[in-house]
């Protein structure tokens, strides 16, 4: 799925944030990334998806490849089938009129048609227990259920490869619960994850091992 | 029942292109007067705008005062300010029929009259981060009210440059959250393809077709107006 040699990365005028890391992740594994701020975590999250260097300048040493390719080669779409990631802030991730146009919004883009974008926008609401309020803006949603939208609109787009970025660290206990629960049977359904979570028993629930960066 | 958006926004623009276009206080009667008709008949937000737009109001008194004073015959300038007056109002009335829809509404009308996609989202979230521009400013200021300082006991002078530092964080906040977005809006694959299927277009009604024909008949009116009036 996703493969590292010898990889690290340096921002321009920087040191490497890292050392240099050689592992895979294959499908339907699970692995935590771990390491004080500033280790460079959501920056390795960046590399895996290819918004490095894509959208944010930085200098790549050693081999990355995810599905065979580095992952700024692959293609928007193929991209989107192989890759999702949710960030830590879910106001930064929703930006549509409507909790089941937010869902839909990557199918769009997609071209996919539209009585199969109906039926996946209702799968992956009905995932996190959002498919009743589908009409509604996802303004009005608690921040738990925003960030169980923009898992959902992820999820849609079914990616092989789920990077979670601190997805849970700004939610109360209640919310962080609702979406550990979608996140665990997720991985019992053989979801592959690669995670960035400050908290130990939240990664030893969804990851088969850790990386310490 | 809500008229079709792109009728609507089809209204707004001709009315907008005539209001600019017409020269005098008489031949934009008709267009206020369609104006407030149409304003009335779509229910549309207008006390809310009004309110919102409170500044708006204190610059189109001042413009009109400018216009009538500025003249050298006080009768022409006033007519002068009418016309001015007139068209202000007649854009505002246009975007508040338009502000009575949902933005993702018009982001989809948008659409579908064919403007770029790229296009029609950058101005449905570049109008989502006003508000947003707006909390992160409150927040800086509220942060340093609570370091002790008071803005209403501070010189002009100093006030200025209490300023910048309030509005430094704002812009670096909305930069870094732009770039969020755009990154989660490149993993969901905007930009993948040149065109986008829709989960929800519209579709005109009879009502809309009804409405159409009467936006073809009102401009054709207006014209002959101009023309021979």
């Amino acid at each position: 799925m996703i493969e590292l040699r010898d990889f690290t990365l340096a921002y321009p005028g920087k040191e490497a944030l890292f050392a240099p890391q050689t592992w895979q992740l294959a499908a339907g594994e699970s692995l935590a990334l771990c390491g004080d701020s500033g280790a460079g975590k959501s920056s390795l999250l960046y590399a895996c998806c290819g918004l490095i260097p894509r959208q944010i300048a930085a200098e790549l040493q050693g081999e990355i490849l995810l599905a065979g390719k580095v992952p700024g080669e692959h293609s928007p779409a193929e991209r989107t089938s192989l890759v999702g990631m949710v960030m830590q802030n879910p106001e930064t991730q929703l930006f549509c009129g409507t909790i089941e146009l937010e869902v839909a919004f990557g199918l769009e883009n997609l071209r996919v048609p539209r009585e199969e974008m109906q039926n996946r926008v209702q799968e992956a609401l009905k995932l996190v227990g959002l498919w009743a309020r589908r009409g509604e803006p996802p303004g009005v949603l608690s921040g738990g259920q925003k960030q169980l939208l923009a898992l959902a609109s992820v999820l849609v787009l079914r990616p092989k490869l789920l990077l979670l970025d601190e997805a849970l660290s700004q939610l109360d206990s209640d919310a962080c619960a609702n979406m550990m629960a979608v996140l665990c049977a997720l991985r019992r359904d053989g979801q592959a994850m690669l995670v960035v979570d400050h908290d130990e028993n939240r990664r030893a629930k969804l990851c088969d091992c850790e990386v310490k960066l | 029942m809500k008229i079709d958006p792109r009728v609507t926004i089809l209204f707004v623009l001709l009315l907008s292109s005539f209001a600019v276009a017409f020269r005098d206080a008489w031949h934009m009667l008709p267009l206020l007067a369609s104006a407030l008709i149409a304003v009335l008949l779509a229910r549309a937000p207008l006390l809310k705008l009004l309110r919102r737009l409170r500044g708006v109001w204190i610059m189109l008194v001042f413009v009109t005062l400018l216009q009538t004073l500025a003249a050298q015959d006080w009768l022409a300038g006033l007519l002068i300010a009418a016309t001015v007056l007139q068209r202000l109002v007649i854009l505002l009335l246009g975007g508040a029929l338009l502000a009575g829809y949902a933005g993702h509404v018009l982001v989809q009308a948008m659409l579908q009259l064919r403007m770029p996609y790229q296009l029609a989202f950058m101005l449905s979230i570049g109008l989502r981060f006003v508000p947003l521009f707006g909390e992160s400013y409150r927040d800086s200021l509220n942060a340093m009210q609570l370091r002790g300082v008071d803005l209403r006991k501070i010189k002009f002078r100093a006030r200025l440059r209490i300023y910048t530092w309030l509005i430094m964080p704002t812009i670096a906040s909305g930069i870094h959250q732009a770039r969020k977005l755009a990154m989660a809006m490149e993993l969901r694959g905007f930009g993948a393809r040149d065109r986008r299927t829709a989960y929800a277009p519209l579709r005109m009604r009879w009502v809309d077709w009804l409405g159409l024909a009467g936006v073809a008949i009102w401009a054709a009116g207006i014209i002959l107006w101009r023309v021979f009036l």
